[in-house]
């Protein structure tokens, strides 16, 4: 398993060394801006502002004070309600206002609200065991009342989004056991519900809550709303019996700032201590201000940018062809000129920082001579090949016009097709692609093969694979469950359709003070009940 | 106001009403073509094509275009707005953000008035000379410029260099941009500068027009001092043409405060717009562009009654 960093050694990155032009064009402003372009960034990046990593504040939080952290939200969208919101403003608020069943750290889920989550034997039931001693921020005891409305109210189908969950647990049939225990009957054989219940996004209300204003938004969180207006900013406070040992931060104010620039720019003036989620240009030119850090959210919890390729037509139904891409792209390349250095080239496999990735597999050399020779093979020198993008991710969209370069080169006559991100998952634009720029974050390898095994533009019609993922999600057996992710990545790896070629940091800007922002899940939505400043 | 402009009068707001029947069929069938489906563009990539099409039924977009325009004009005309995709109510989403962009606009129109008056009458009356060659180049070259332009360098110079103003327009919550006029300075100096350069040039060139008539010139020939001739001749010529060019560009101050809202984060419909635009919330933008549209417009519609009532084509 990878480690993952969280707060206490995340990594701080910042421009050292003399006075060289990127840093004169920081001063100056125009940094972000200049180094956008690539061809400018490429040629002088190995000079005194190559990124340097070092230690963020290493003592703990002192108790007390106010933090303002701007995160991006979905301006008058954002929304109190748990079952609605979608952006880092919303998770981040959420995940301190309420608390899920499991959370992810490290990779793996651990208990919360749930203790221990159990399926049974013949794989139809699966039993929740609750915390004890929790309270609601109106001090009302936490029970399993609550957990049997929470499911049911996150099952109806009014429901804003429906949760994955109920492909694998039938959440209207829960029920109450005694006061700390609750049984949910399965769709199909679970075998490990704890990491496909810290993966949903299943935030506990109160039993009986449905409607999430300012007065009636009650969690078991560390800390609780006080002031709440959409696309500006959320208000906490903090809840002093917390189950996990209350908070130091007294109050928290979360910024809903859609704009990067915008987002980095109300730190630099002081009007924010964290920005999340900065470009790779903006670090780059560096923090912008004295008492600043540029931070990373580690190594385990980088974002995988890659292809998927669409078997279902075209050159890449031959898994020659698909090789042959492995192996002629230029990842080096590709890593340079998109993350400016801030990431790593990635060994095709998606799911990095999840429990039971396998990071043993290579990362493929580059071989393009290889590759032209296998394309030739497979007839499919000269062909077609369309790659479809949308930027999901800042990057993406330049990784794709790199990646079709790369594949002019190594004989494919390669055409891009960019559309805007409401366009991306168009289904009937899917199936006319040869392949789809993609990106993902550190999840469960559970989400992230279920997921794409869902679009047939994007699965991978393999027997042994589509055996092994069952087999994963279903046995009790760990070590049974290790060996078929194994299996399923090694498929992947030998012969997926997946060209994951590099990992990519996500940024911040902090204030050095600043410490305890906690990676867990994602870097782009951190768990703060621990945040503050050190003394 | 003589028989004839009120018939014309009457006439222009018929049409206008005709119009705004045509924008809102535009503007719906249009923001309904946008590429892209909603129902993806929401659930975005972490969803199954099955929650997909069960978004798609939920947000009622398996019915006919014809029926679902047919709901929201009737729906518009009572007043409702319909829900965003997120379930909640278009109107709640928009109506303290309105009042947030119409604080800014409507400050950016208070000084645009004097100010482009004061400018564009100085430089037409020094039409040729040195002042009027410096000003009227610095006009052209703000307003080639656009607005998010200028905001983006006075939020890196003015907030970020030199500290004196806030960065980014952040309101606490539940408290009015007004109580913070702070943050109301580089939003209203953006969209200021661009709209100003614009009016001050009509302005000017109206002045310059004003002056070559010959009731001027004999005024001057009979020793009238030049401040009478300005009270007497010159404004009331020019006063006609510069209200329909400050009743154009309040309403074009709609469309360029979307983009000044976004680089200082103001909470007003400029985030709404881009975010609703982005994640495919197709009543929200329909709601927008036709608020929008229609101000535009009425606008013109007014512009039109003034020129009329006045006795003068619009000269915009």
């Amino acid at each position: 398993m990878s480690r993952r960093t969280s707060s206490a050694d995340s990594r701080l990155v910042q421009a050292t060394g003399p006075v060289t032009r990127r840093g004169i064009l920081a001063l100056l402003g125009l940094g972000a801006a200049t180094l956008a372009s690539p061809a400018l960034s490429g040629c002088s990046s190995n000079g005194g502002g190559t990124p340097v990593a070092s230690g963020v504040p290493t003592g703990a939080a002192t108790r007390g004070g106010t933090l303002r952290l701007a995160f991006p939200g979905s301006g008058a969208a954002d929304s109190l309600d748990p079952t609605v919101g979608q952006t880092s403003c919303d998770l981040v608020r959420y995940a301190i206002v309420f608390d899920q069943l499991f959370s992810f750290d490290n990779g793996t889920a651990q208990p919360s609200l749930a203790t221990a989550a159990e399926p049974d034997a013949k794989g139809k039931n699966c039993t929740l065991t609750l915390r004890k001693g929790v309270t609601w921020h109106d001090g009302s005891p936490f029970t399993a009342a609550d957990v049997v409305h929470t499911l049911k109210h996150r099952a109806a189908p009014d429901r804003v989004f429906p949760s994955e969950l109920s492909q694998y647990f039938n959440l209207v049939a829960a029920r109450r056991v005694d006061d700390h225990t609750v049984v949910i009957p399965t769709v199909k054989t679970v075998g490990d519900p704890a990491t496909l219940l810290a993966g949903s996004g299943l935030y506990v209300i109160k039993n009986g809550a449905r409607s999430f204003t300012v007065d009636d938004t009650v969690g078991t969180g560390p800390y609780r709303v006080t002031r709440f207006q959409a696309g500006v900013e959320t208000q906490l406070e903090r809840h002093a019996t917390y189950w996990n040992g209350a908070g130091n931060a007294e109050k928290i104010t979360l910024l809903s700032i859609e704009d990067p620039q915008a987002r980095v720019n109300a730190v630099r003036g002081g009007q924010a201590d964290y920005a999340s989620d900065v470009s790779y240009s903006t670090a780059k030119s560096g923090a912008g201000g004295a008492g600043l850090q540029i931070r990373t959210g580690g190594e385990g919890l980088r974002t995988t940018y890659g292809f998927v390729l669409n078997v279902t037509r075209g050159p890449s139904a031959d898994p020659r062809v698909r090789k042959a891409i492995r192996l002629g792209i230029d990842r080096e390349a590709l890593v340079k000129s998109v993350f400016l250095g801030f990431g790593a080239v990635a060994n095709d496999l998606f799911g990095a920082g999840a429990q039971h990735f396998l990071d043993t597999v290579p990362v493929p050399e580059h071989n393009p001579g290889q590759a032209k020779e296998l394309l030739k093979a497979a007839g499919a020198d000269g062909k077609p090949f369309v790659v479809r993008t949308a930027e999901y991710e800042a990057g993406l969209n330049a990784s794709a016009e790199l990646f079709v370069e790369q594949l002019r080169g190594l004989g494919l006559k390669a055409t891009l097709i960019k559309v805007g991100v409401t366009e991306g998952f168009d289904a009937e634009g899917m199936k006319a692609c040869d392949a789809l720029a993609f990106p993902l974050g550190p999840f469960s390898l559970a989400l992230t093969y279920t997921r794409s095994a869902a679009y047939p533009t994007l699965a991978l019609p393999d027997e042994e694979l589509n055996r092994a993922v069952a087999t994963a999600i279903s046995t009790r057996s760990e070590t049974e469950r290790a060996a078929a992710w194994e299996t399923a990545q090694q498929v992947m790896a030998d012969r997926g359709n997946w060209v994951a070629w590099g990992r990519g940091d996500v940024l911040s800007v902090a204030k050095e003070k600043l410490t305890g922002i906690d990676g867990r899940e994602s870097p782009k939505y951190p768990w703060l009940g621990k945040a503050g400043f050190v003394a | 106001m003589t028989r004839r402009t009120l018939r014309h009068a009457s006439g222009r707001l018929a049409l206008a009403a005709g119009l705004l029947g045509a924008l809102s069929l535009v503007v719906y069938a249009g923001v309904d073509l946008l590429p892209g489906d909603p129902a993806t563009a929401r659930l975005g990539p972490s969803s199954t094509p099955d929650q997909a099409n069960q978004a798609r039924e939920r947000l009622g977009l398996d019915e006919p275009l014809a029926q679902r325009y047919w709901e929201w004009v009737t729906g518009l005309l009572r007043g409702d707005l319909g829900s965003s995709a997120n379930g909640m109510p278009v109107a709640d989403l928009l109506s303290g953000r309105l009042g947030n962009t119409a604080v800014l606009t409507g400050i950016t129109v208070a000084l645009l008035v004097p100010a482009s008056l004061a400018l564009g009458v100085s430089l037409g009356r020094r039409a040729g000379g040195r002042f009027d060659g410096a000003g009227s180049a610095a006009l052209l070259l703000t307003v080639a410029v656009p607005e998010f332009v200028i905001a983006s360098g006075l939020a890196l110079v003015v907030a970020g260099r030199l500290g004196w103003l806030p960065a980014a327009s952040l309101v606490p919550a539940g408290e009015h941009p007004l109580g913070h006029p702070e943050v109301l300075v580089l939003p209203v100096l953006s969209l200021l500068l661009v709209s100003l350069a614009y009016a001050s040039r009509m302005i000017r060139a109206q002045t310059v027009q004003a002056l070559r008539a010959p009731h001027i010139e004999f005024m001057r020939l009979n020793g009238m001092p030049e401040r009478a001739i300005l009270r007497q001749a010159v404004l009331p010529a020019v006063l006609p043409s510069a209200v329909q060019i400050w009743l154009i560009s309040a309403a074009g101050l709609m469309g360029g405060t979307v983009l000044v809202e976004i680089v200082f984060n103001y909470p007003g419909i400029g985030g709404i717009l881009v975010s609703s635009v982005r994640s495919g919330d197709l009543p929200v933008v329909q709601a927008l562009a036709m608020f929008m549209g229609a101000l535009t417009l009425l606008a013109t519609v007014a512009a039109d009654l003034i020129a009329a009532a006045t006795g003068r084509t619009r000269s915009t």
